[in-house]
């Protein structure tokens, strides 16, 4: 039998003439001898001399087989020393300072963006007001008190559009928003400090013509309900969406060279009536006493 | 073969515990040695310690189960081969250049051969007689422990072939014991 062509077990003549390794070893038997696992007693020659070469071959570890250990261990420390171990932690820290970021910018959109509105707004405090003028023409910061509306934070530049219908307060009680709203009580206007006097939105206000809330208040020729019902019934002046100063949101009197009176104030050139023509009610109009 | 505790050693050496790099070493030292001795005469010390040296600065980089591993170590171990045959295979007059370093290299194999078990040399000369082929996956198989799926993806070869390479190399290497047997024994 040759053994050194390598195709004597594939003929089936061979098998006929010999008992042939594929008879002697079948796959199953090789399979298992690969595996490791023990032949019997009363198998082939070739399967039991094939299992002790394979057993031979089996890595049992020797001592002079491990005697490189101490020199892998030594190369094992200084790998280690060398780069440290922290590495594959650092992929799970970048999406955590990709947010950071993200955030911080997000933040920083988002406030600039906020104070950028609030400048334009005229609502910030009045020296940050000042600063936001110099630097990109914002409005410019208004004194306190001098505009009507301290409720609303006193900074407003103009003074807040209001309904008069809705917001007046019922006959004999004071309105929430105004610590003055009784007509009588005309507040005498006090002219503005020069340095925090800002005329541009006193003048608009001076020119926006009849107010609301000159029905409540004694003008010139007083008590003239038709008058006031034109007004009212003329809608421009509530529904205008000129800023109008509401009649009930004046605690103080505002200030201001071209500007000597709150609008719903009576201007301290004119003399104080001796009682006042009405009083509002919730349609707006003067109901006389 | 460390099983169970694999998993929870190789945690630790990727951590850092030296004690848990040397259980590993331990059990994937051996066979490695008489893989590389089988394939390299003479240099498997070599071999076997550019190998771990590799293993140290990627093993943090491992990710997979104790066949995976031995796969890996392998895998190492082969290309560190084909490197150490290639390099032989350019200069092969060097050593003859130095007939002083030729016996001392000598000298090793001879220390290095009587080191190693008598069945174990032997079983390993026979296996060297086999086709390359045959004696890469019968090696893989049974020194590596490695499966057929896991010999075929480290040779690049199917399953079926691997299967098929081992069955015949270990045909061979019966008709090889059988003979001598007939013969009156061998002299290995």
């Amino acid at each position: 039998m040759s053994s050194d062509d390598g195709r004597w077990d594939d003929g089936p003549e061979n098998v006929l003439r010999f008992p042939g390794p594929d008879a002697v070893l079948p796959e199953r038997l090789l399979a298992g001898i690969l595996c490791g696992r023990p032949v019997r007693a009363g198998a082939a020659p070739e399967a039991l001399a094939l299992a002790e070469l394979v057993s031979a071959l089996r890595p049992s570890p020797r001592h002079d087989e491990l005697r490189g250990e101490a020199a892998a261990v030594a190369a094992f420390r200084r790998e280690m020393s060398a780069k440290g171990w922290e590495e594959p932690v650092r992929p799970p820290l970048r999406p955590s300072v990709s947010a950071k970021i993200a955030a911080l910018a997000l933040a920083s959109v988002v406030g600039m963006g906020g104070v950028a509105a609030a400048a334009a707004d005229g609502s910030l405090p009045a020296p940050l007001q000042a600063i936001a003028h110099a630097l990109f023409g914002a409005p410019p910061a208004q004194s306190d008190g001098h505009d009507g509306n301290d409720d609303l934070g006193g900074n407003a530049p103009f003074p807040m559009p209001t309904d008069t219908a809705t917001r007046s307060p019922s006959p004999g009680e004071p309105s929430a928003t105004s610590p003055t709203p009784v007509p009588t009580d005309v507040p005498t206007p006090e002219p503005c400090t020069p340095e925090l006097a800002l005329p541009e939105p006193c003048e608009v206000v001076a020119d926006a013509g009849p107010e609301p809330g000159d029905v409540l208040e004694p003008g010139p020729t007083p008590t003239s309900t038709p008058d006031l019902d034109a007004t009212d019934s003329d809608g421009s002046d509530t529904a205008s969406p000129t800023p109008t100063p509401s009649p009930y949101a004046s605690p103080e009197p505002s200030s201001g060279p071209y500007f000597t009176g709150h609008p719903t104030g009576r201007p301290s050139w004119l003399p104080a009536p001796a009682e006042p023509p009405g009083r509002p009610t919730s349609s707006g109009r003067s109901v006389p006493r | 073969m460390l099983e169970e505790s694999f998993p929870d050693t190789l945690a630790r050496a990727r951590s850092g515990d030296e004690h848990a790099f040397a259980m590993i070493y331990r059990d994937v030292q051996p066979g490695l040695l008489r893989y590389s001795r089988a394939n390299a005469p003479g240099h498997g010390e070599d071999i076997t310690a550019d190998v771990w040296l590799e293993v140290t600065r990627a093993l943090r980089r491992f990710d997979g189960d104790e066949q995976g591993f031995r796969a890996w170590v392998f895998t190492i171990a082969r290309r560190k081969i084909i490197d150490h045959v290639r390099r032989d295979a350019r200069r092969p007059t060097i050593l003859l250049e130095d007939p002083e370093e030729l016996r001392l290299q000598e000298a090793r194999d001879v220390a290095d051969d009587y080191e190693v078990e008598e069945a174990t040399r032997q079983a390993l000369t026979l296996v060297r007689t086999l086709p390359p082929d045959q004696a890469e996956v019968i090696l893989l198989r049974v020194v590596a422990g490695l499966d057929n799926t896991e010999v075929a993806g480290l040779l690049g070869k199917t399953p079926g072939a691997v299967r098929v390479l081992s069955h015949r190399g270990l045909r061979r290497l019966a008709t090889i014991l059988t003979e001598p047997m007939v013969a009156g024994g061998v002299d290995r």
